[in-house]
């Protein structure tokens, strides 16, 4: 038997490799671009092509394929820069200095994806802008400001267009909720400058009439709106809209996943998609898609079609094998313009072709396009309609995907389960409507505390589930005092009286024990909550 | 026989790491890990490596010198090497098998697979 170390004790060294070498990245990136920006000795070239070619295999070793091929890029970019006579050399330096500058990028991209707990609370003040409502309907404006400052929005209350145009020369909202009407003369709509305005500043529309009209909702759609209210307004689901908006304009804008056997190619098409705000990996190898994909997650497949070893209809075929892929959509790119041969690909799982050679403003376009429609469609299978968050199994299959992903890393995963304490007695008591805005109110909580990475559930009736990869049991269970804290202190408003809520959460975390699989891990966690429960509810176990 | 002493010679810290894990923990060997060339020729003797891992590109003496240096002491000069690098051009790759290397393991490399390829590597030089 060649060692006594178990398998974790290994997996754990592992990880402790990974993780001295992802804290060096920072610095060895930032000491490359100095060695570039500052050539004094003419040695530095030479230094920097030797930490290249270290970072080249380094970086893939440590599961980061990207930071590799970068680095190798540049490790070549320097091996033809030495090649050139010295008095030659200076031009080339600015195309070596924007490969540093990419990779430096790519760094801090592939480390910040779970980004620390502290920073959210920082974070959350920072980012935070002001929701416009210009509003005609007093009754309504007052409302829908008590209830968005409940949240943690800023609001401000416009009177006019003009004071609207005004104000957005110096100042920039995080979305505008404005009324329209048919009738009136100065219409929203007919405000072409104000329109203008917004969308220079990539502002959300958000328009409110009193009627439900047809002429209206094409006048919203054609001015790029991106909701349309009716009177009368359900308030709370137009505050998980608000709030989903503004963390799509934070957030990214999708992931993508490149196959491409031409690795120039395939790194210029990550370089046009992450230009315009999309995340991508790119394919190392045939064989490791199945596992990448699980790891990287991604919204979109971008595959080419023909490759040397596995055409593209193939791996197509090998990803709709696995149930958790299934929904993937997958787009090839190709210079077929046979329809037979495109459809036989169609047939074999792929949805969709763009055809090849296609410019970058293109190659954007299509891909931002079916990337927003997949988006779509996944939230609409996914997310619960009531409270946006993602259903039962969607949770649950996230659970799944991050304890995997857990397993690999050695980086914790933390549980946590939440059940809204006495909910029948409200249901009972206000009715069920009022029942809908309290689990809204707490979704939303939810989905404005947790970090990018993780995910947030509707787990049945009034019972949640957040994941949190990369967390240990002492941080989830910080995170979720600070959420239990925050819902406690909302005032629901009823006819009868306002009123207040809590609810009882448990923690589970793979930093604390072994578990089997993912449901072992959720049943820890439930568990955790009943024992919450037990001990007086309004609490976190 | 089977490979048991393995001296591995990588400037870079975080590779020589996982080698580490990867040969001792995973593989079982009795390794002897350098990092440089002039420390691996000051130590080579006394530790008696069945098969050397040597890491292609390393300042000052590089892989194929110290291959060379290695190579010159006299209990060491059959003892069969193995070269390390990123990913190279066939053209290099042979260049490597003709000065005498009996095998080319390429970064990025799978750390829970090393042993065994290095193993096997040995087994096939010890027999043919």
């Amino acid at each position: 038997m060649p060692s006594s170390k178990t398998q974790v004790d290994i997996s754990e060294a592992f990880s402790r490799v990974r993780q001295r070498f992802e804290r060096s990245l920072p610095d060895r990136a930032d000491a490359m671009l100095a060695l570039a920006l500052d050539q004094k000795t003419g040695n530095e070239l030479s230094q920097l092509k030797a930490e290249a070619h270290k970072l080249a295999g380094a970086s893939g070793t440590f599961g980061y394929a990207i930071l590799g091929n970068l680095a190798r890029k540049i490790e070549q970019l320097v091996v033809d820069i030495l090649a050139l006579p010295p008095e030659l050399r200076a031009l080339k330096i600015p195309e070596l200095n924007k490969q540093l500058f990419v990779f430096k990028q790519t760094v801090s991209q592939v480390l910040g994806s779970s980004e620390p707990f502290a920073s959210s609370d920082a974070k959350l003040k920072a980012e935070q802008r002001d929701i416009w409502l210009m509003l005609d309907n007093t009754q309504l404006l007052t409302e829908l400001s008590t209830q968005l400052q409940a949240f943690g929005h800023k609001v401000q209350q416009i009177s006019n267009f003009e004071g609207c145009i005004k104000r957005l020369q110096t100042e920039n909202p995080a979305l505008l909720f404005s009324q329209v009407k048919q009738s009136d003369g100065a219409d929203l709509f007919k405000q072409s400058l104000l329109l203008n305005l917004l969308q220079q500043r990539q502002c959300p529309l958000l328009v409110f009439s009193e009627q439900d009209d047809f002429s209206l909702r094409i006048k919203a759609a054609q001015q790029h709106a991106d909701d349309f209210f009716v009177q009368p307004l359900d308030v709370s689901n137009m505050i998980s809209r608000i709030s989903e908006l503004l963390e799509q304009a934070a957030g990214s804008k999708g992931r993508v996943y490149i196959v491409d056997d031409d690795l120039m190619l395939a790194e210029h098409y990550q370089l046009v998609l992450q230009n315009i705000g999309i995340e991508t990996q790119i394919n190392t190898q045939p064989q490791k898609i199945v596992d990448e994909l699980i790891y990287f997650q991604p919204d979109l497949i971008l595959m080419d079609m023909y490759m040397p070893h596995y055409n593209g209809a193939e791996l197509a075929g090998v990803i709709r094998q696995y149930p958790q892929l299934r929904r993937l959509p997958i787009v090839f790119l190709s210079s077929e313009q046979n329809k037979s041969v495109q459809n036989r690909a169609l047939a074999h799982g792929a949805d969709d072709f763009v055809t090849k050679p296609i410019d970058d403003l293109q190659l954007a376009q299509a891909v931002t396009v079916r990337l927003a429609r997949s988006l779509q469609i996944k939230n609409l299978i996914e997310k619960d309609s009531l409270t946006g968050l993602i259903k039962h199994s969607a949770i649950k299959e996230a659970a799944e995907l991050e304890y995997e992903r857990s397993e690999r890393s050695g980086k914790p995963l933390s549980i946590v389960m939440l059940d809204i304490d006495k909910f029948k007695l409200v249901n009972d008591t206000y009715g069920h409507a009022t029942g809908d805005v309290v689990i809204t109110a707490l979704a939303t909580l939810l989905r404005k505390r947790i970090r990018k990475t993780d995910r947030a559930g509707r787990y049945g009736g009034e019972e949640f589930m957040l994941v949190l990869p990369d967390c240990d049991a002492k941080q989830a269970q910080q995170l979720t005092m600070k959420i239990l804290e925050n819902f406690v202190i909302l005032h629901f408003n009823t006819a009868r009286q306002p009123f207040t809520c809590t609810f009882s959460a448990g923690v589970a975390s793979t930093a604390d024990q072994a578990f089997e699989n993912a449901e072992q891990l959720i049943k820890n966690a439930d568990e955790a909550l009943y024992r919450a429960k037990r001990a007086g509810r309004n609490q976190v176990c | 026989m089977t490979l048991q002493r393995v001296m591995h010679v990588e400037d870079d810290e975080s590779i020589r790491a996982v080698a580490e894990i990867a040969l001792t923990d995973v593989a079982g060997f009795t390794l002897l890990s350098c990092d440089s060339g002039q420390s691996a020729l000051a130590q080579a003797e006394a530790f008696a490596p069945q098969l050397i891992l040597l890491d292609v590109m390393m300042p000052q003496m590089d892989g194929l010198q110290t291959m060379a240096a290695l190579l010159q002491l006299p209990s060491l000069k059959n003892t069969p090497v193995v070269f390390m690098t990123a990913k190279i051009q066939q053209s290099e790759k042979q260049r490597y098998l003709d000065v005498g290397a009996i095998g080319i393991i390429e970064k990025p490399f799978e750390p829970m697979e090393l042993g065994d390829t290095l193993s096997e590597l040995y087994q096939q030089h010890i027999t043919s």
